[in-house]
Formats: structure tokens, sequence, C-alpha cells
């Protein structure tokens, strides 16, 4: 992950940390995108998408 | 939970006396979506005080519950995903329980997303207050298909765990009791406080050793320590600026820069620890099971069909609205203040003609015909509560942000900005939601610009007078212009006046679920006691102030401060075919905008007949000129409580007065281009 002190911090409390398991629910290439992650669905922007840097598993996806 | 359960409750009384300690101030804390106003309105009922927290705009709610003898002072903190300094709300609930100290902290957890709501609690237990942990939602997560065992998480986290279901009215008396024990030392308390991950142990313990003699009192120095490891912006900059001589910081500061990462390390360690809690206690789903709400949102957040479906949910609260409240709306306005307005005149009759008309055109006229539109905005606040607490809310922000962003919004500010078609003291009020400070100035200035109920009436009652049959159509095009207006300045607002980074834009969905009647009851009652606040005092005292502009100095309306007034903007008022009487309906609507058809049925001297009023007005008007009045109308400044309203949001005189203006030049460019366009047609 990378980006802003701020955003970052966001992110991280919501469940977003290296390598935590998220699975993309919703992405219609543009637009906001919904995000499984640690059980909860969050909607986020593109823009915020880009901090996370995820690597697809098998069944789902790993971010970090 | 471990209670020893069947304690007779004159015990429990005796020793909570013995104690010397039979009022308890507890704080309810909980990440959004959980519950957590569901569980604080079940126990506080109607004792509830709404107010905000000190010197911030911030909702406070406050209530007190009995419990067997003891008091309970019941404090709802702002919901909240962690307690670092993201936002004005996690600074408040974390001052509150480090300054405040409450007896027990109740941590509100929703059971179908332990994991994440746990991190809360992760971030509660070092404080060193006494938490209980409520795990609510229990029903919403059986039919997920996860099932959470609360004494294998009890006997993990050694805090007190006590399942419930709060919109069904479970599990809350289990809840107080466990509290009340805890506080009494009745029942064991060895909380598992996370530990930070053994990277960044090292450096935490550098960081503590060089602040922990300057650390003011009663923050724990351990906790700010790891807060600085975290970059907290508000616990760095206390240390930086009051606490920490210069080269002492700069040392912390040395060390802070070399690591930056720190905060995600923090943050995984925290998750890491609920790993463990959860380990045991959770049974989660077969995977590919397909859940409701992911049904329905194939549905609701489609770009397509999302859109389709938020139109037609749009659609039949309006009709609702109307359909429902307006016969209320005009059943109290003949029947209820029409009848007080004839029981005051005879009751009046010898009285002199100051007070007669004070009583009956000033205060009964004007404050008793806004509360009349009380009805329509319950039937509205209570559809568009009945929508958040099933959870639809956040998917129509979600569908709107693509729109949202044009004007350098996003999605969130549509909640706040549709609550306007009721009324636009709650659309500024609402804004608070928005985490950006940008964002919310945006919302707060553009929410006058949504075509209000009182509007929608002045339109619905000038526009068959003067188009007939077109009316309707006119109508609609009107409200469609204005909200073109809106997305117009919006963008150019955002482009040539706000400086600053575009917010960004994180969203829960939480899961969809049975509404519950009580919630939604307080909320609508919530939202029409401030309404009701308002007419009984600003509204009412303006409405006295325009009926006095009106009757002074001879008593006699054609020859009043007001008419004086309107006849020296009578050449403006030429630019838009309007005469000095509909300048002064104009000015009027400042107070609330129906006044100004009341104005007009004082100045026409129509008297209360509908038909009377319409000939009288259709003699005086052109059409062009009807519709450039419609069309200041929809766009005037905004009525004194959304001015009220915007002072106390923005606490600024500045942008109060940047919106007032605004508005101002935009109706009356508006008129003059309607009424010179519409006269060559």
């Amino acid at each position: 992950m990378r980006g802003g002190h701020c955003v970052l911090s966001r992110l991280a409390s919501l469940g977003f940390t290296p390598g935590a398991l998220l699975k993309v629910i919703q992405n219609y290439g543009r637009g906001p995108i919904i995000v499984l992650v640690r059980d909860a669905r969050i909607a986020l922007g593109r823009g915020e998408a880009n901090h996370i840097l995820v690597e697809p598993l098998a069944g789902g996806n790993d971010g970090r | 939970m471990g209670a020893e359960a069947g304690a007779p409750p004159d015990l429990d009384r005796a020793a909570a006396v013995l104690n010397g300690k039979v009022t308890l101030t507890v704080a309810l804390a909980g990440q959004p979506n959980v519950g957590k106003s569901t569980v604080f309105n079940l126990l506080t009922g109607l004792s509830q005080h709404v107010g905000n927290w000190p010197g911030k705009t911030v909702e406070q709610k406050t209530g007190t519950y009995r419990h067997n003898g003891t008091t309970i002072h019941l404090v709802d903190l702002p919901g909240t995903y962690s307690l670092t300094a993201n936002s004005a709300e996690e600074v408040i609930a974390r001052d509150y329980i480090i300054k405040e100290r409450p007896d027990v902290v109740v941590a509100v957890v929703n059971a179908a997303s332990l994991e994440r709501n746990l991190y809360l609690v992760a971030e509660l237990l070092p404080l060193a207050a006494l938490v209980v942990v409520g795990l609510n939602m229990v029903d919403v997560a059986a039919d997920e298909g996860v099932a959470v065992e609360p004494q294998v998480l009890e006997a993990a986290l050694g805090v007190p765990v006590v399942p419930m279901t709060a919109a069904k009215n479970k599990g809350l008396y289990e809840l107080v009791e466990a509290v009340d024990k805890l506080a009494q030392g009745k029942l064991p308390y060895r909380p598992n406080v996370p530990e930070i991950r053994d990277d960044h142990r090292e450096v935490l313990d550098q960081i503590h050793a060089l602040v922990a003699d300057c650390v003011p009192a009663p923050y724990p120095s351990e906790w700010v320590a790891l807060k600085l490891l975290e970059g907290d912006d508000e616990i760095t900059a206390l240390m930086r600026d009051e606490c920490l001589p210069p080269e002492r910081w700069d040392q912390v500061h040395e060390i802070l820069m070399a690591h930056e990462d720190a905060v995600l390390s923090v943050a995984s360690g925290r998750y890491d620890w609920v790993g463990r809690m959860i380990r045991a206690a959770v049974t989660r789903p077969r995977a590919g099971q397909i859940t409701l709400t992911e049904r329905l949102d194939r549905w609701a957040t489609h770009p397509l069909w999302g859109l389709g479906i938020l139109a037609a949910i749009l659609g039949v609260v309006f009709w609702l609205t109307f359909a429902l409240g307006t016969p209320l709306q005009e059943f109290l306005d003949v029947y209820v203040v029409g009848s007080l307005a004839d029981a005051a005149s005879s009751l009046l009759a010898g009285a002199p003609a100051w007070l007669h008309g004070l009583v009956v055109d000033g205060i009964i006229g004007g404050a008793g015909t806004v509360i009349t539109f009380l009805p329509i905005l319950l039937v509205f606040f209570a559809v568009l509560a009945l929508l958040e607490d099933m959870g639809y809310m956040a998917r129509a922000a979600y569908v709107m942000d693509r729109f949202m962003h044009l004007m350098g919004l996003h999605g969130k500010s549509f909640m706040p900005l549709f609550l306007g078609f009721g009324c636009n003291v709650p659309a500024v009020m609402g804004a608070r939601i928005i985490d950006s400070q940008r964002a919310r100035l945006l919302t707060i200035l553009l929410a006058p610009l949504v075509p209000c109920a009182a509007r929608m009436t002045v339109l619905v009652f000038v526009a068959p007078i003067f188009f007939g049959r077109a009316a309707t159509l006119v109508a609609w095009a009107l409200i469609a212009a204005t909200l073109a207006v809106l997305a117009v300045v919006g963008v150019l607002i955002n482009k040539w006046v706000l400086k600053g980074e575009r917010a960004a834009f994180i969203m829960e969905l939480p899961l969809y679920h049975r509404p519950n009647a009580r919630t939604i009851g307080l909320q609508v009652w919530q939202n029409s006691a401030e309404f009701l606040k308002k007419a009984g005092t600003l509204i009412l005292l303006m409405s006295v102030v325009v009926w006095a502009l009106s009757a002074l100095p001879h008593g006699d309306i054609q020859t009043s401060y007001l008419a004086s007034v309107g006849k020296a903007l009578a050449p403006l008022g030429a630019l838009m075919g309007l005469d000095w009487r509909m300048l002064v309906a104009l000015l009027a609507s400042f107070v609330a905008k129906e006044n100004s058809i009341a104005t007009m049925g004082i100045l026409f001297g129509a008297g209360k007949d509908a038909s009377g009023f319409a000939a009288a007005l259709s003699g005086v008007l052109t059409p062009a000129a009807a519709l450039a009045f419609l069309v200041v109308q929809m766009l005037f400044v905004p009525c004194v409580a959304t001015v009220a309203a915007i002072k106390q949001e923005t606490k600024s005189w500045g942008w109060t007065g940047f919106s007032v203006g605004l508005l101002l030049i935009l109706s009356l460019a508006g008129g003059i281009l309607t009424y010179q366009v519409a006269s060559l047609l």
C-alpha cells in the first residue's frame, strides 16, 4: 500500500493491511468499486483503490 | 456471559449503595452500522438529550436508564472505525474516554463483520477503561451463515461479552446487568490487551522512553507513544508544540521519519490480535453461498439498474410525501390554523387593531402557517429514515458517486442534499456526515439550491393560475432547471472558489436488514422537535418583525415600511416584469418560502378566497412575469432558518454571506433573463 498518510491510516483501520484477503465484488471499469474485506463491503473511489496493490490468488486476492 | 445469574436485585442495590456509587456513567462506543443507535434508543427512549459536543458540530446524545436502583447516565459516542485522529468524531470519542473517564465503556460490535469491528475494541482496551462488548446483530450474522460463540470470545478477550439482537430488543437487560456488575467489581476482568508487533517493539520503547516524562495527564504515556508512531496528527501536534522540549522532539521526529511505514504495521498488529481472538469463536459460511445482501446489491449498485431503482424509489418517496402530507397540511391550514385565527379574531374583537394584527396576521398567519408543513416533513423524514435504517441510503450514495464527482464531491454528499427536498435545514445539518471539510462546505453551499417542500408549494400554487394545463410541465421544468443550476454552480464553485484536495471516497455498504420502528420513530421525532423549536423561536420572531414592517407606521400595508422598500426596488422589479407587491412577497419569503403566498394575499387584498386571489394575480402579472417570479422564488436567498443553520454549521459569517449573496445574484439574474427571453416569445 502507498499514498498519503491520512488515506493510508483510514484504509488500514478499515482492514486494508498488508497480506489481508480481499475480493472485488463490483468493478464496471469506471466509477467506484466495491471490495469485500474482513467481512465488510467497502465502496472505494478509483483513486483510493489505486493506493492498494493486489496480487491474484486462487479464489481471491491478496492485498498489500 | 460470565455473570453468575440469579442474584436478587435488592442485593445488587445494597452493594451499589455500599460502593457509594448509585450513578454510573457509561459510554457507548462502536463503529458505524452496528446498531449502536438502536441500543441507545431502546435504553434511553424519550429521556435522551440531543445537542452538540462542546465546540464541535458533531451530534452528542445523552440519556438515562434505571437498572435495579442504579441510575445509568448513557453517553453515545460518535460511530468511528478507529481511535486515530482521522476525523473530529474519532478525537471526540477518545478524548471522552481519556478525559471524562466513564465508569464503563460498552463496545457495540456487529457479529456479522466481527473481524473489522473488533479493531475498535483493540483500540479501546489500551485506554484503561472497563470495557463490555455488546455482540449485536447476532440474527443478521446467522442469516449470513456466520455463527459466533460468545463464551469463547469472552474467554479470549478477557472482558464480558453479551450476545444481543437490539433490533428485536433481545439481550439489552443482560448487557446492562453486565455493565452494572462489572462496575461493582463482581465480574472477572482480565483484558487481553493487544501488543505491538515485534518489528516495531523496540522503536516504540525508544519513543516511549523519550516522551514518558512529558506526557500530560490524563493521557497514558504508552498510548501516546503508540499514537506518535502511527502518525496521529493531533497527538503529534500536542507533543511537538506543547509538551516536548524542541531538542527532545527532534530526536523523536528522527525516529518517526525512519519508520513512516509504522502505521500499517501497527494496524496489522491489531488485526493479528483480532485474528487470534476470533479464531475459535467464529464459524464462517461455506464458500460460494450467496447472501441476501449480495443478491440485492447486484441490482441496487449496478451502474444502470441501480440508477433506475434509485429513480423509482425517489418517485415513490415524493408521491408518498405529497399524497399523504398535502391533505394533512391543508387540513391543518384550514381547520386548525384557520379556526385558531377566527377564534383569536373574535376574542380580540374589542382589542386595539395593532394587537389583533400582531396575533392574527403576524403570529398565527406567519409561524402558524409554517407549522402546517410539519405533516409533509414528517412523512418525508419517516420514509428517508426507513431507507437509511434498512441500509439502502449507502447504495444510493454509491450509484450517485459518478455524478457527484463532476462537482468535486462524492457519493456521500447525495444523502444530505436529498434531505433538502423536504427542508434545507436538515440538508445543511446533514452535511456533517461528510469527512472532508472542503466537500462539507461545498455541500452546505449547494443545499439551498435543492427545491424544498415550501418552495414546491408556492410553485404548485402559482403555476396553475398562469399556465393552466401546462402547469405540471412548467413545474417539473422549473425543478429540473433548479437542479441544473445546482450542478453548474457546484462545478464552478469546485473549480474557482474552493481550493484544496479532492476528498477520498471510502464508505461502508452495510448489510441490508429489517428496519426498526423505534429507531425510525425517534429519528422522526427528533427532526420534528427541531423543526417545531425553530418555528416557535426564530420563525415566530421573524414573522412578528415582518408583520411589524408591513403594518408600521400607519397600520396600512400600502404605506408601510415594507412597501417603501418594495417601491424603492421597483426599477429592479421592472426588469423582471414584477411590481413592488411581488418584490415584497419575495422579500417576505426570506422568513419562510411559503410566506410569499400569504403576503401576496394581503397585498392584493384578495382575502382568504383562493379564486378571488387567482383573479387578482392574473390581472397584474403577464405569464412571462409569472415565470420570472417563479424562477426567482426557486433560486432566492435561503430562508432565515436555513441561513441560521449555515452560520451554525460553517461557523463563518463569511461563508454565510457568500451563500446569501450567491443566491441573490443567481435568482435576480435568472429572473431578469427569464422575463426578457419570455417576453420576446
